[in-house]
């Protein structure tokens, strides 16, 4: 189960496991948990959910409740705006046109929501994931810069009582390259 | 067999479709993975290929030249150039629209692929994507300078002005505005979260300790972490869906810019699927322009194949069609009318008019051209595909040319026809506007990743996987 923690956080009692490929980390994910070990984070060079051959799954997410109420907002916001600038603050007769003229107005209101939506769709990603976060904890570990070139890097607490030599002898056996524990 | 079963049979022949796209090791013909797959793709920025300076040169002169033209521009006014009355729009508006068509391709190819779970758009996006923004930088250039005064150019956004007078949304004018302005923020969006993983690794993997910091800062804090990676891509996915229908918008409204007037040659109906199908054709054409010579330039033959070439160029001849499709529509349309203006603008004039030679490049260049791609070894030969992109980024600027000025300037009245000569400062201008194209995409190709390393190296995972299901 994954953890909400902010990115790069270490986890008190928590063992780190460098894994070459992405084969192998998704073998450990499978393995671990039986055992009873509380798989708090992966850090990954890539989607391995792009690169997973099964369905992908749907992650949870406020973002497109976030897109919907952004985008109406921004849709009603510069109909408005149109609407009474146009129509009554400083009404103008153009070709006769009548006031308010909707169907100019769409034009506008449509790149409006679009806009709204798309940013504040970033925005908020951009708030969920704490950014920027330019240190973390995590960064102080040897190697941990290959997390995004070629390692895959798995950060897990063993079940309660198992030994350090038994803890490292399970993530080795999994594959893992090295094991560190902070 | 119920609609669920159907839906069903469905999905399962998509994912069956896809699962054979992404086993077609024609995509990824480099044979290296992981870190040396990555390295080669994001070294440029740390490393750039012998001879990388000489290439400015041309690009900066040109700039140089553009700067020139926009200083006289700026202080004689649009005088400086070759418009007049009738032709009011000529060079400047020309050259907006298509640059702005041009700027299609890349959303086309980050959004519309994506959406569509094409694999094949993952080497060539990020280098679309910024064709995109320099297109649009270049593309909001010309409508600034021709507004005469371009420092006044806020008064087309609603702000509380002490004159109490608003925009008049009613024109076509404060349009273009709110779509221009939403495409180029929504296109800088989409390219920077896309890149966002890969500066991460520069930061990562780049030697020199400024370096790592700037594009440390540039990634965020970028980490990768599963629950990262999945905002990520929903977030990627949301941006995709929203730009789709925005790239679509985008060049109807431009069109509108012309369909809504009464001119004979612009009042049309089918202006906006015609601009949007002429938009992505000119885009492609610029997208192969770009990709053949960064191929060979940084050595990318073994990520950007000649399957790649390909596929583009089946998407040139299939939007080439749709613009000769377009051309026919509107030509017998204007017979069909019965209205001696259109007739004329549209079929006498373009056939004898002063402007012919212009309509016969176009015609072309745009309908000949393309019939190339029916032979396979066109398709996949870059010498040809060169050539022929060429042409039809030509020709498409011709359309435009022959849509403006070519109806501009025989409107209704004959007392009232007049013909446009260029100066120099509006062909300097065209040019102008190449090299500066030209200089942000050179500096982008040596301080951006020019490739989607983290979306290749998954794309990779999953070929190398499928491959060995067999």
């Amino acid at each position: 189960m994954m953890s909400r923690l902010a990115d790069g956080q270490l986890v008190a009692g928590a063992w780190l496991a460098v894994f070459p490929s992405a084969n192998a980390l998704d073998a450990a994910l499978a393995m671990l948990p039986e055992p009873g070990w509380l798989v708090i984070e992966v850090y990954t060079p890539f989607d391995l959910d792009a690169a997973d051959v099964h369905e992908p799954p749907r992650a949870r997410s406020w973002l497109p409740l976030v897109g919907l109420i952004a985008g109406a907002f921004g849709a009603i916001g510069a109909f408005v705006i149109q609407w009474w600038t146009n129509a009554r603050s400083y009404p103008m007769n153009v070709g006769g046109r009548p006031r308010p003229a909707i169907p100019a107005y769409i034009p506008i209101t449509f790149e409006s929501m679009i806009l709204a939506a798309a940013s504040a769709v970033v925005i908020a990603w951009i708030v969920m994931l704490g950014l920027p976060r330019l240190w973390a904890p995590i960064d102080e570990l040897d190697g941990f810069a290959r997390a995004s070139l070629d390692e895959f890097w798995l950060q897990a607490v063993p079940p309660a009582g198992m030994a350090a030599d038994v803890a490292t002898a399970t993530l080795r056996g999994l594959g893992a390259l090295r094991v560190v524990q902070p | 067999m119920t609609a669920l079963d159907i839906a069903l049979h469905e999905r399962a022949a998509e994912r069956a479709e896809a699962r054979a796209l992404l086993a077609d090791t024609s995509l990824i013909e480099d044979s290296r993975r992981g870190a040396a797959l990555t390295l080669s793709l994001v070294d440029t920025v740390w490393t750039p290929r012998r001879g990388w300076k000489w290439l400015f040169v041309l690009p900066v002169l040109l700039t140089g030249l553009l700067c020139v033209a926009i200083g006289v521009t700026l202080v004689e006014g649009i005088g400086a150039w070759g418009n007049n009355i009738p032709v009011a729009w000529a060079f400047g508006i020309t050259n907006f629209v298509w640059w702005i068509g041009i700027g299609h391709a890349g959303t086309f190819i980050s959004a519309f692929l994506l959406l569509l779970n094409q694999p094949w758009r993952n080497s060539i996006n990020r280098v679309a994507e910024a064709m995109t923004l320099f297109a649009l930088v270049n593309a909001g250039l010309f409508p600034l300078l021709h507004l005469g005064r371009p420092w006044f150019a806020y008064w087309l956004v609603p702000y509380p002005a002490t004159t109490g007078v608003w925009p008049n949304f009613l024109s076509s004018l404060p349009w273009d505005v709110a779509a221009v302005s939403t495409y180029f923020t929504i296109s800088l969006l989409f390219w920077y979260v896309g890149l966002i993983p890969d500066l991460a690794t520069v930061r990562d993997a780049a030697p020199g300790l400024w370096r790592r910091r700037i594009y440390g800062v540039l990634a965020l804090g970028w980490r990768g972490s599963r629950r990262a990676w999945q905002q990520h891509r929903v977030m990627y996915l949301l941006l995709a869906g929203l730009a789709t229908p925005l790239v679509i918008s985008v060049h109807s409204i431009v069109s509108l810019d012309f369909s809504i007037t009464q001119l004979p040659g612009w009042h049309s109906t089918i202006f906006p699927p015609f601009f949007v199908a002429g938009a992505i054709y000119s885009g492609f054409a610029m997208v192969l322009m770009l990709l053949i010579p960064v191929r060979r330039f940084l050595h990318w033959e073994g990520v950007i194949t000649d399957r790649h070439l390909d596929l583009c160029a089946r998407l040139l001849l299939t939007t080439g069609l749709m613009v000769g499709y377009s051309y026919l529509c509107e030509t017998f349309l204007a017979w069909y009318s019965g209205d001696p203006f259109e007739r004329y603008a549209l079929i006498t004039n373009r056939a004898i008019g002063p402007y012919r030679w212009v309509v016969l490049a176009m015609m072309a260049c745009n309908l000949l051209t393309p019939q190339l791609f029916w032979w396979r070894r066109c398709r996949r030969s870059p010498l040809v595909l060169f050539t022929a992109a060429v042409l039809i980024w030509a020709g498409m600027w011709c359309e435009r040319f022959t849509i403006i000025v070519g109806s501009l300037s025989r409107d209704f009245l004959p007392a009232n026809w007049h013909a446009f000569h260029p100066t120099w400062v509006d062909w300097s201008l065209l040019t102008g506007s190449l090299g500066l194209f030209a200089l942000l995409f050179l500096l982008f190709l040596r301080w951006v990743p020019a490739i989607s390393a983290n979306e290749l190296q998954a794309q990779a995972v999953r070929m190398d996987h499928d491959v060995t299901l067999g």
